[in-house]
């Protein structure tokens, strides 16, 4: 059977598309100047990439992990050069691939920090939908491939993976209110100064992390940090496993059975690879005014586990 | 692929492209692309579940040419219920099997006997209930002889998996479509504006209304314990305008992308929250469903008897509405939201005056008339969202839970949160009124204006759409 339309409706179709081209042309025009301002704003993503290009070749001590220790370890109180290279949400996927991006151009590394959480074991960067975009700024600023879609235009396009609503924002708060839009200082530590309630965040927190606890992923996850051990022994560098404090009300929302889990998991990693693991989840000497959220540490607090941790190390060497 | 990604955009180009300027001398391979590009459309969720669209279309296509190649009454019955069979089999495996499973080992933990927990975890392949029931009405089509079975496997299986309305409808008829996958299309430029008008008033129902309230639905759904009972009703309103205009907001664009194609798709929507009886709610609510089930259930358990005794209409209206409900979900919660629905009609059925005194005339313009319009549209907007709140838990624990916080002694107090929203989504539906009052079908056609006017209101709803659109949310009805 054929069939088909004739010259004339072939004219004014061609005559139509013109006209809502014509219509889309500034649209496409403005988000086409919108990319391009995107691009020369600042972000975390850009300081930390930028600061490591500067940073590699003096570095003695690397911290990686999502923002408990983003906001939680302060690199300058720590002995030797320091960088943060926390990023919030960062899964264990990603602290290897940051590690192996950058661990050739370490030489001086000799200690890399590394936090489990209590879902660090459960989770992975494309379950979660309001992470789901963290594997595409991984690909735009680091070269990521995982997690992402090559035909998806999140992986050209920063105004694709901030959507339009929020790269307006953002160009916004920087040029019309000076916000820097920047959380993290050069040497990658969040320092927060406020405080949230943390009776209702240690909640919403809590039930958040609970959401998308994946089970099936931890030995996927302890394979990971197994090699990131191996990566790190095969150098010489001594790679610490940490857990951050974590308020009362952001335990209570947790279940207690795989908080245990993921303790007793990690306290049998540290045996059987010989690193050692420092757990200060629910250490009494953080106090209420230590916390910026009820899982996050503010100013003093940071300072507070940074130098307990430094002292530790301190002594564990001697 | 959901409809406001980029990467449907870009999807729909090449189609449209390849369409109406590669293949436009053959409308059989103009067909042949609507078929390969809505198994593409389909697969790019899970390219598994091509295999079960498949299925199901090759089954329907060669049921129904068995059953008009016989006069033998008996084979026709066997046919049709190999067509049913695998239908209904796939929908009950993949929608309903881990629901009765359940149920059945809850009703015999009830009696006494310990089954132990084997709940099933199957994926349900999106959009199941849409193509099931569209395929299923052409098998019974053609079993009545009210349609001549489709010769043509290329046609047949564009039809069945036409793209624009694959996941969440309108449940097409086979009696309306299958002929314009036969007729030569021809480009009518009003017809294609309409399209893109459709498309532009539907993103802004989802993505500037249905998504953002989305958002605050779920804080409140999460939380409910802790808002005051005023803003868990106020949470049932919100509910209601996020359904409505997500699911309408869908099958606006449905309706366009068809339209740009060449296809005219039924409406399956008219202003259902301005319903003055639960009736006309549901002459005026997903109609295509609402049709589907009037034809191919609530008619054959009357017999096809006309006139049927009330407590025969009402047994026929609860079974109806209560397998509604299921098609809806597998959960009890939806079998009781469509049971609620069956029983706000008894009234009407015993006492047929009432149906009279609303939906059936237009109310005069005197101030009783417009009292009288008004209440009988709140009653009917609060039945509806009685029913809602099961329609929006999880279970029928929360359901309860949301009431038991809802009919509380803060339901008289003061609304402390959302009252932006509050004010905007009724600002949203005063326009929505508008639209209704005028006969139109979106605000476009509103009214006449100049061509600078109408391009600078085109170009307002596209910003606000594009700047709306972060939060990319599944449409809800995908999910059944």
């Amino acid at each position: 059977m054929t069939g088909g339309h004739s010259s004339t409706s072939s004219f004014e179709m061609k005559h139509f598309l013109l006209r809502l081209f014509i219509f889309l042309a500034p649209v496409g025009l403005l988000l086409l100047g919108l990319e391009i301002l995107q691009r020369q704003l600042p972000n975390n993503y850009v300081l930390k990439r930028d600061r490591m290009a500067v940073l590699h070749d003096s570095l003695e001590t690397l911290i990686l992990g999502s923002s408990h220790t983003q906001l939680g370890i302060n690199p300058d109180s720590l002995d030797g050069k320091a960088f943060n290279l926390a990023l919030t949400a960062q899964t264990l996927y990603f602290d290897h691939f940051l590690l192996t991006r950058y661990l050739d151009s370490m030489p001086r590394l000799r200690r890399v920090i590394l936090p489990i959480s209590y879902s660090s074991y459960a989770a992975e960067s494309d379950r979660n939908p309001g992470d789901y975009n963290k594997s595409y700024h991984y690909a735009f600023f680091f070269g990521s491939t995982a997690f992402t879609d090559w035909y998806s235009i999140r992986r050209y396009s920063l105004v694709a993976i901030w959507s339009v609503k929020q790269s307006v924002d953002r160009a916004w708060a920087y040029y019309t209110r000076g916000d820097s839009l920047v959380d993290s200082g050069p040497n990658g530590w969040m320092a927060a100064r406020d405080q949230h309630n943390l009776a209702k965040n240690g909640q919403e927190s809590g039930l958040f992390h609970d959401q998308y606890y994946d089970s099936t992923l931890i030995p996927l996850n302890i394979a990971r940090v197994t090699d990131i051990a191996r990566l790190c022994r095969e150098r010489h560098i001594e790679l610490v496993l940490i857990s951050t404090p974590m308020w009362r009300s952001y335990m209570e929302h947790i279940r207690r059975d795989r908080y245990h889990h993921m303790v007793s998991t990690t306290d049998s990693l540290s045996q059987a690879l010989g690193i050692p693991y420092y757990n200060f989840t629910e250490d009494p000497r953080f106090v209420e005014e230590d916390y910026y959220d009820a899982n996050h540490l503010r100013i003093q607090g940071a300072n507070k586990l940074t130098t307990l941790l430094r002292d530790t190390l301190n002594a564990q060497n001697r | 692929m959901l409809y406001n990604t980029l990467e449907f955009a870009l999807f729909y180009a090449l189609v449209f492209a390849l369409y109406w300027f590669v293949l436009q001398r053959s409308l059989r391979l103009q067909n042949f692309l609507l078929f390969v590009a809505s198994y593409v459309f389909y697969g790019w969720w899970d390219w598994r579940f091509m295999g079960l669209l498949l299925l199901s279309s090759l089954t329907d296509f060669i049921a129904g040419r068995q059953i008009s190649q016989t006069q033998d009454l008996g084979r026709r019955r066997m046919w049709l219920i190999f067509s049913l069979t695998v239908n209904l089999g796939m929908l009950m495996i993949f929608k309903y099997l881990g629901f009765f499973i359940d149920s059945f080992i809850a009703m015999a933990r009830g009696f006494g006997y310990e089954m132990g927990d084997r709940t099933l975890s199957i994926i349900l392949p999106i959009g199941i209930s849409f193509y099931v029931f569209q395929s299923v009405s052409y098998s019974l089509d053609v079993f009545r002889r009210r349609l001549e079975p489709e010769k043509d496997l290329v046609n047949f299986l564009a039809f069945a998996s036409f793209f624009p309305q694959l996941v969440a409808g309108p449940i097409e008829r086979a009696t309306n479509m299958l002929p314009q996958f036969k007729k030569v299309r021809v480009f009518k430029e009003d017809l294609f504006k309409e399209g893109i008008r459709l498309i532009l008033w539907g993103l802004f129902k989802k993505v500037v209304v249905a998504d953002n309230i989305g958002a605050t639905m779920e804080l409140i759904i999460r939380h409910h314990e802790v808002y005051r009972g005023s803003v868990l009703a106020m949470g049932v309103f919100f509910f209601a305008c996020q359904l409505y205009c997500d699911f309408s907001g869908y099958s606006d664009m449905a309706q366009g992308t068809a339209r740009l194609l060449g296809f005219d798709l039924m409406r399956n929507f008219n202003f259902p929250y301005f319903a003055r009886d639960i009736m006309d709610f549901w002459r005026r609510w997903h109609i295509s469903l609402t049709t589907w089930f009037r034809d191919y259930v609530f008619l054959p358990l009357s017999g096809g008897k006309m006139i049927l005794t009330p407590w025969i209409q009402i047994r026929n209206t609860l079974i109806t509405f209560t397998i509604s409900g299921l098609w809806h979900g597998a959960s009890w919660t939806f079998v009781i939201w469509g049971l609620l629905h069956g029983l706000y009609h008894i009234p009407y059925i015993l006492f047929p005056k009432l149906r009279a005194n609303a939906a059936h005339t237009r109310p005069p313009f005197t101030v009783a008339g417009t009292l009288r319009a008004t209440f009988q549209t709140g009653l009917t907007l609060l039945l509806n969202f009685v029913a809602l709140v099961f329609f929006m838990s999880k279970d029928l624990a929360y359901a309860v839970s949301y009431f038991s916080h809802m009919f509380s002694a803060s339901l008289f107090r003061e609304v402390n949160d959302f009252r932006e929203q509050f004010w905007w989504l009724i600002g949203f539906m005063g326009l929505e009124w508008c639209i209704m009052f005028y006969k139109k079908h979106h605000p476009f056609q509103l009214f006449n204006w100049p061509p600078a006017v109408r391009w600078a209101l085109y170009y307002a709803f596209l910003l606000i759409v594009l700047y709306y659109n972060y939060d990319r949310r599944a449409f809800l009805y995908f999910q059944f």
